[in-house]
């Protein structure tokens, strides 16, 4: 039994292969369809979201579960076989789970703290169970990273990083402008970041919007959302010499703007202030640009450092976070590990036999009135329907041991008996007694 | 004596809005600034007050000594300010004005004490005219030079990625840039009419030899910088950081030469 995760994010993949690999509506068949058919997948769950594709799975043949898995992806996202040796990531065991808890906790995302993620995480998840591809691991594994995702929010400070990120374009805007009214702004690609910042502007008396993106279709969308206008991406040059506010966030490897464009822009604009703010990564805007007289440029980076008040905040927040990470990772780990078959058998045997003395105790009295001989008796006579009555769960616990499939039977065990209950240890019951509540 | 304890509740509240200025600078917050201008413009109607009160009791020449100019300046520096302050978002800018004026209101004490014998020429309307226009143009440079120099740090700031506390803290681009351009528009106006004001009584009253006096020269370079300044934001269309960059080195350049001219040469303009 082994778990292993493989994906991709924005952080290896260039977009125009994460939008291969993105969610598609009423995709047929349901990737969590081919994983269930895979000899070597015992549970399955499958995250797409714009950023990323993550697979992770508990499967009983490492090497081989991982090449299924990456071909399945790679025939979802029609990836040739090199894209999918330099894009495609695996983590096995404990990274695996920290992975997906860093995923779920928004440690991940391209911008820390931001709270979708964890939506998305659920609904897949609520999907999978639906589907019926998860198990008791991966159950536990969900909840687990549900919990961590939760303590990440409420015991460290990244959750308003994520929403002063956003916001971060319109305090730059108003410390060049002043007021936003009759300013137009500009949209380069029409992601959900640009898209949440353009909603700030707008809120903030912003007149006009342009937007532009390479399918002309989402552009028109988008601008429809927005009461704005589209344009083409041929007419990029021309809109630059209009707008006030250029946001960019398209998945183009190289620059979309360059500086001749903006110094032809300037000519025309007749030294009017430009502000640019570049949300792609990698970067849409040559930041050469930024050097240029009357335009300000800023792109990512930047704009996270703007949204933390204290320079350190972030860094030191997301170390509280990874401590965080770390705790859930060690418990989930310390639970798949009674999981294995001769600690619960042993585990087993104690709580059965610790009942039996506790009844024998409590019959002490009646007891008492036995000669030593019959008490003896009393108690290999016990002891002997104990055995008969754990040899068979055992045997085949162990059988199933040695072809590899014990977890559901284990898990099985552990549950009916109440074996996690009996050692109390914090990884047990319900996922919402856990000790989350420490502040 | 009415005009002196005036003269010290003005110099008080100049005090105060100072202080308040200092804590908003110190404390990097705006809050505490939004107080100062407010108090900035009670001593604003105290001065105005003062100063009418002055020249209603004197009548000409409303310019008597350096000190009436001084204090007319900083009530123009003053009031130019608090115009500004009512269409755009600049309450820090009074950081650098509250001081100045308080300082100059300090320096023209002296003169409230009571009239000085001043030559008769001062007495007459035009000259006053010419006098209380040139002074409002150099108010309103003082004004572009002290905005001009905040768009500065700002776009230095901004440039420079600096943290979001120090380039919050200042006002916007936008508003220092309007500033600057309206202040030398105004200014321009302000010391056309003022020199035109002042050939016009110099042509009346003297017969030649006028034209090439030190301060004449000085003020037809001062004019000719307004000029050039205001003909590139107008015409050639000059925003932001190069207007604000010209307008600090000309205040330089026509600040040394004026102190140049007072110290080397002497001059028609020279009564007290």
């Amino acid at each position: 039994m082994n778990i292993i995760l493989v994906g991709s994010n924005h952080k290896t993949t260039p977009l125009e292969v994460r939008e291969r690999l993105a969610p598609r509506d009423n995709e047929s068949p349901h990737p969590l369809m081919a994983l269930r058919s895979l000899p070597s997948v015992q549970e399955a769950f499958f995250l797409a979201t714009c950023n990323r594709v993550e697979v992770l799975a508990v499967v009983s043949e490492v090497k081989e579960a991982k090449e299924a898995i990456k071909e399945m992806l790679q025939k979802r996202g029609g990836l040739s076989p090199k894209e999918v040796e330099r894009y495609l990531y695996t983590y096995k065991g404990e990274e695996a789970i920290r992975h997906l808890f860093k995923v779920a906790a928004s440690l991940d995302s391209l911008i820390i703290g931001e709270p979708q993620i964890l939506g998305q995480v659920k609904d897949s998840y609520r999907l999978a169970t639906e589907m019926g591809t998860t198990g008791p691991i991966l159950n536990r594994a969900l909840h687990f990273s549900f919990r961590a995702a939760k303590r990440v929010r409420t015991e460290t400070g990244l959750a308003n990083h994520a929403i002063s990120v956003s916001y971060a374009a319109v305090e730059l805007a108003k410390k060049i402008f002043g007021e936003l009214e009759k300013k137009s702004a500009l949209l380069i690609g029409a992601g959900e970041m640009a898209e949440l910042a353009a909603r700030h502007l707008i809120k903030n008396g912003l007149s006009h919007l342009l937007v532009a993106n390479r399918t002309f279709a989402r552009a028109q969308e988008l601008a429809g959302v927005f009461r704005g206008s589209a344009i083409k991406f041929t007419e990029l040059p021309i809109a630059l010499m209009g707008v006030d506010i250029v946001i960019s966030s398209t998945g183009a490897s190289n620059y979309i703007v360059t500086p001749d464009m903006i110094v032809e822009a300037l000519r025309r604009r007749r030294n009017r202030l430009l502000l640019m703010v570049d949300i792609a990564v990698p970067r849409d805007i040559d930041p050469q640009i930024g050097q240029m007289e009357n335009v300000y440029l800023f792109d990512m980076e930047d704009l996270q450092d703007i949204a933390d008040e204290n320079m350190n905040m972030r860094q030191v927040e997301a170390k509280k976070a990874e401590t965080i990470i770390d705790e859930e990772t060690d418990r989930f780990m310390a639970w798949l590990k009674s999981l294995e078959t001769v600690p619960t058998i042993i585990d087993l045997r104690e709580k059965v036999e610790s009942v039996m003395n506790q009844e024998l105790e409590r019959a002490g009295t009646w007891l008492r009135n036995l000669t030593d001989r019959d008490r003896e008796e009393v108690t290999i006579l016990l002891q002997s329907v104990i055995n008969k009555i754990l040899h068979d769960p055992i045997t085949v616990v162990k059988e199933e041991h040695a072809e590899g499939g014990t977890i559901n039977y284990v898990a099985a065990l552990r549950r009916l008996f109440k074996l996690d209950e009996k050692t109390n240890t914090p990884t047990t019951g319900r996922k919402d007694d856990a000790p989350s509540s420490r502040a | 004596m009415r005009s002196i304890s005036l003269f010290y509740l003005t110099i008080f509240i100049y005090l105060t809005a100072t202080i308040l200025y200092t804590i908003s600078l110190l404390r990097r917050r705006v809050h505490p600034a939004k107080h100062a201008s407010w108090t900035m413009a009670i001593a604003f109607l105290l001065h105005s007050l003062l100063i009418f009160s002055i020249w209603g009791k004197r009548g000409y020449p409303l310019f008597a000594s350096t000190y009436d100019v001084l204090m007319f300046f900083a009530w123009s520096l003053t009031g130019f300010y608090l115009l500004f302050q009512l269409r755009t978002k600049t309450r820090v800018l009074g950081i650098s004005i509250a001081p100045v004026s308080l300082v100059l209101l300090l320096f023209s004490s002296p003169g409230i004490s009571g009239p000085v014998a001043a030559p008769k020429i001062l007495n007459s309307g035009l000259v006053n005219l010419h006098i209380l226009l040139a002074l409002m143009g150099e108010a309103w440079f003082v004004l572009a030079t002290l905005a001009s120099c905040a768009y500065l740090i700002q776009d230095r700031l901004l440039k420079g990625k600096a943290p979001k506390r120090l380039f919050s803290y200042l006002p916007p681009l936008k508003d220092l840039d309007r500033i600057n351009e309206w202040a030398l528009i105004w200014g321009f106006v302000s010391l056309t009419l003022g020199i035109l004001a002042g050939m016009f009584y110099a042509r009346l009253a003297w017969a030649g030899g006028w034209h090439l006096d030190t301060k004449i020269i000085w003020s037809w370079v001062a004019w000719i910088v307004f000029a050039i300044l205001v003909h590139q934001r107008l015409a050639i269309g000059w925003q932001g950081r190069r207007p604000a960059i010209f307008t600090c080195l000309f205040f330089v350049f026509l600040a040394l030469t004026s102190l140049a001219e007072t110290c080397l040469f002497s001059s028609l303009h020279r009564f007290f």
